[in-house]
């Protein structure tokens, strides 16, 4: 994973914001470096993270897979029906053709680190722009590891990468410790 | 100078992870309800 950020996709409205979103659908976008994670194993990892059988009441909290081209429209639908398979229960996500995205606001990216205001203060000064901000791999890693996913040997591996001062470093182990040590 | 010296501060204090990001990458888009 090398960038993420969350936006709104899959609508026909121009330039759509939170209190405006028209008939867009909340996402996430991914950027990954194919040769260490495949789309197959982030299709694995979508499945495993949401309930594909529960009816979306709005556009707006819709589960689906946008895709960007064939081969991944093809992966898309075949995971959908092995899900089918193994649950036994009609699949309500949707797969559909990616066409536009809008990133969300500043407040919604990055939304754990933006909880941290000494963590998220090391990544501003480093990155005055929000943009920069939202595209850094080590504020989505520590965005990540604050939300709970990663373990503190894994933080420990990755610490010396990530840009934190000693005492923002410390602090992250501290937080990951009690949450996944 | 002034603005060269900017510069390598900047670079300087990107994350290691940051600088090695891969140029070539994939994106992938999904809503999780």
């Amino acid at each position: 994973m090398v960038r993420t950020r969350v936006g709104y996709a899959g609508g026909t409205k121009e330039a759509p914001t939170y209190h405006s979103l028209g008939d867009h659908t909340e996402t996430i976008q991914i950027d990954y470096d194919p040769s260490q994670i495949s789309y197959s194993d982030l299709l694995d990892i979508f499945w495993r993270n949401h309930d594909p059988s529960a009816r979306a009441w709005s556009k707006q909290y819709m589960a689906a897979v946008f895709y960007h081209n064939d081969g991944q429209k093809k992966l898309a639908e075949e995971s959908r029906e092995r899900e089918a398979s193994k649950r036994k229960k009609r699949i309500q996500t949707q797969i559909l053709p990616f066409t536009a995205f809008y990133r969300a606001e500043e407040y919604h990216q990055k939304y754990r680190l933006r909880h941290e205001r000494n963590l998220l203060q090391e990544f501003e000064r480093i990155y005055p722009a929000s943009d920069d901000l939202v595209d850094s791999t080590a504020a989505a890693r520590v965005n990540g590891y604050l939300g709970g996913f990663g373990t503190s040997a894994e933080l420990k591996a990755d610490l010396n990468r990530l840009g934190l001062s000693a005492e923002g470093s410390r602090y992250l182990l501290r937080i990951v410790d009690s949450k996944n040590p | 100078m002034e603005m060269l010296a900017t510069i390598e501060a900047k670079t300087a204090a990107i994350p290691p992870i940051d600088a090695a990001a891969p140029l070539k990458t994939a994106t992938a888009t999904f809503a999780l309800g």
